[in-house]
């Protein structure tokens, strides 16, 4: 049967011409010899004329080739079009896959995004150091930094660190382009106020030493201008104001009332060591971190047993390594770098940054650390209070000048004329009469404060002009009752005048009189 | 000198012999940059894409849609074609294909059509008197299976060669003279009831 198949199949291929030359003269041969093959042959040749002449031929497309053309022309555009936009699309097309593979995958964002803020944050802890390193800070810093919250960030560069509270109590710290005040022997003036002894001197340098050494872990500096402030400073402010005002209180007692007449009316001693003492122990590893880029708050742990050690060495060989310091010395552009982080809303939830011409501040939120002390705050506002007394009688004051025009003094007018200078920086160092100061101000208040006898001649109506300068309460005056003063004290002067006037014509008729008579004079 | 290179290159792919308009000079034409060439091409062979899409189909109803599709594909892709084969042969290929894609598709738009009463195609019935000898004939070839019908038709009415067959509907030449061989003994069978008619 398999057989028979392939001979068919063989004269099925004979039929179509597919063999080669040599198998058709073979098979020509055999077909000749086998009627069947013959038969076979001649039905399979009928059967192809039969499949030829039934297929009806397709007809004919006259505009086949228009279409196809037509079609062309708009597929060579459509491609020429997917050409030109193929990158955009696939740039459309990759948005669309990112945008969805974060829409299901945020995290990876979030991720990066941290990773980005801990490289950058990596980057600006890198290398740091105490402030001791931009600059050694004296007892006088320390001092300074007590009553006026200023640290200096670098001597040479002349910018400093201000610290402060805004009108809602949040804290806030400011770098400042200028010059800080503690070439103003304000803590010899301290001393000499209260009118210390050796050994008080003493101790009050060893509170100041103490606190310093604190205070340089507090601020850390490195060679990429960066500051790392501790949120705890601002305690820290507050525990040496009250050490110092407490030390001050029990040093010199007498000398302390006659400057702080109120004294400290609900002073518990025992409520500030307990301040002392928190802020000593509270877990400061968080740092703000002020860089020219950014702004943030991480942790940083700083060994203080290693710094102390290391300290030791640094002040052997400070002379010796002074150039190399100079590296760490924070030298911050406060007007063209930093001014791009007003727009950065990453830290914004924290820190609000305020520009000015030579300064630059950052108020600060949720960051400081609070002192878990219910009556902190009622003592920090009688020690503040105290403070701004004795930070008046100790700090300098600016020049003021009165004018005493000559001339006028034949006319027996007196015209005061208050010459104040123009750069309220300018200030030149003038003595102040602490003494009477206080024993004007024990007087009591009301009456110092302006309502004195008439034609009394009052030494703080003079200083009313110097107020907004000077935020002292003991020269606090109105204007307009300095003017009113001024203009009862001119008619007072007018009267004076008249009686002097009448006095004069009294003693001239008097004299006349007198000539007149000529009585004799009794011996 | 690489000019030169390219001159002799250029005449080891196309030797002398070949004439200027056959199909390989065409396309050489096309791929340097003259698609006017492609006019020709169509020309030429566009009655045995389309005979070959009414062969493969049994209708002419989509016949010049897909030989549209099919010159589309050719001249999309003719920058790449590499001559190592006949034009024809790579056309027809093109063609076979886009015909059974065709197929497909149409064989999966029925799974979801339902067949209405009486739209079942004619049956085909021994007993069918009067009837026209070709028209016997083409319903006999139309029941053919598709595998066995285009490789008898391509050979008997577009008289391809079995080796033009082969690589048109990609099987070996033995394979393309069996089916011929079993489609004619097929038909042979299916005409039996009409020996009579198909004798006169």
């Amino acid at each position: 049967m398999i057989g028979k198949d392939k001979i068919n199949e063989k004269l099925s291929a004979y039929l179509d011409g597919e063999l080669s030359s040599e198998e058709k003269n073979n098979f020509e041969q055999e077909i000749a010899l086998s009627p069947d093959l013959q038969n076979k042959l001649s039905e399979l040749k009928k059967l192809k004329q039969l499949t030829v002449s039934s297929v009806k031929p397709l007809p004919e497309s006259p505009y086949f080739e228009t279409r196809l053309f037509a079609s062309l022309k708009v597929h060579k555009t459509a491609l020429f079009t997917l050409k030109k936009f193929s990158p955009v699309a696939a740039f459309l097309v990759l948005t669309l896959m990112l945008m969805i593979f974060l829409k299901y995958n945020p995290q990876v964002i979030e991720n990066l995004v941290e990773q980005q803020k801990s490289n950058l944050a990596g980057f600006y802890k890198q290398n740091l150091k105490p402030l001791l390193y931009a600059a050694n800070l004296t007892n006088e810093d320390v001092f300074n930094f007590a009553f006026n919250r200023q640290l200096p960030l670098d001597k040479t560069n002349s910018q400093y660190l201000q610290l402060g509270y805004d009108t809602t109590g949040n804290g806030f710290f400011e770098i400042k382009t200028g010059n800080v005040a503690s070439n103003m022997n304000n803590l010899d003036r301290f001393v000499r106020a209260l009118n210390l002894n050796s050994n008080q001197k003493e101790k009050v340098d060893s509170i100041l030493q103490n606190y310093a050494e604190d205070l340089q872990s507090q601020v850390l500096v490195n060679d990429k201008n960066t500051v790392a402030i501790n949120p705890n400073i601002w305690n820290y402010n507050k525990a040496l104001l009250a050490d110092l005002i407490s030390f001050a209180n029990t040093a010199n007692q007498k000398e302390f009332v006659k400057m702080v007449p109120s004294g400290l009316p609900s002073y518990d001693k025992n409520s500030i060591v307990r301040v002392i003492k928190e802020v000593k122990d509270a877990k400061d590893n968080q740092y703000i971190f002020f860089t020219p880029d950014t702004i943030f708050s991480e942790n940083y742990k700083f060994d203080k047993s290693q710094f102390k050690d290391a300290m030791k060495k640094m002040k052997e060989g400070m002379n010796k390594a002074s150039n190399e310091w100079k590296k760490y010395a924070v030298n911050l552009q406060l007007n063209n770098n930093i001014i791009k982080l007003k727009n950065d809303p990453s830290w914004s939830k924290n820190f609000n940054v305020q520009f000015n011409q030579n300064s630059c501040r950052v108020n600060v939120r949720n960051v400081i650390p609070e002192i878990e002390l219910p009556d902190f705050d009622s003592i920090s506002v009688q020690i503040e209070r105290a403070a701004d007394i004795v930070k008046q009688v100790t700090v300098n004051i600016p020049q003021m000048v009165v004018d005493i025009p000559q001339g006028s003094h034949g006319k027996n007018v007196f015209n005061f004329k208050m010459n104040l200078p123009g750069q309220p920086d300018k200030v030149t160092e003038i003595k102040i009469d602490l003494d009477s100061l206080i024993n004007q101000n024990m007087l009591g208040n009301q009456k110092f404060f302006g309502h004195g006898k008439r034609g009394q001649f009052n030494l703080d109506s003079l200083m009313s002009n110097i107020r907004s300068m000077i935020p002292d309460s003991m020269t606090y005056f109105n204007e307009e009752e300095y003017k009113s003063q001024m203009k009862e004290f001119q008619k007072e002067m007018k009267k004076f005048q008249l009686q002097m006037k009448e006095m004069e014509k009294e003693l001239k008729k008097n004299n006349k009189d007198s000539k007149e008579k000529k009585d004799p004079i009794e011996i | 000198m690489i000019f030169n290179k390219r001159k002799r290159k250029k005449e080891l792919l196309y030797p002398q012999i070949l004439q200027l308009d056959d199909d390989f000079s065409l396309i050489q034409r096309f791929i340097e940059g003259d698609e006017s060439t492609f006019r020709t091409l169509v020309q030429r062979h566009k009655d045995k894409i389309r005979n070959i899409i009414f062969l493969t189909l049994n209708s002419s109803d989509f016949v010049d849609d897909i030989a549209q599709d099919v010159l589309i594909t050719i001249y999309k892709n003719l920058k790449s074609f590499r001559f190592e084969s006949q034009f024809s042969t790579w056309l027809y290929r093109i063609t076979v294909n886009k015909c059974k894609d065709h197929l497909r598709k149409v064989k999966i738009r029925s799974i979801f059509t339902p067949i209405k009463d009486g739209e079942e195609g004619p049956v085909y019935t021994p007993s069918m008197e009067n009837k026209d000898v070709s028209e016997i004939v083409n319903k006999a070839i139309s029941k053919l299976p598709e595998k066995l019908r285009l490789p008898l038709l391509l050979k008997d009415i577009e008289g391809l060669s079995y080796q033009e067959i082969a690589e048109a509907v990609n099987c070996e030449i033995g394979t393309v003279k069996s089916r011929i061989f079993r489609a004619r003994e097929s038909l042979r069978e299916l005409l039996k009831p009409y020996e009579q008619e198909l004798m006169t």
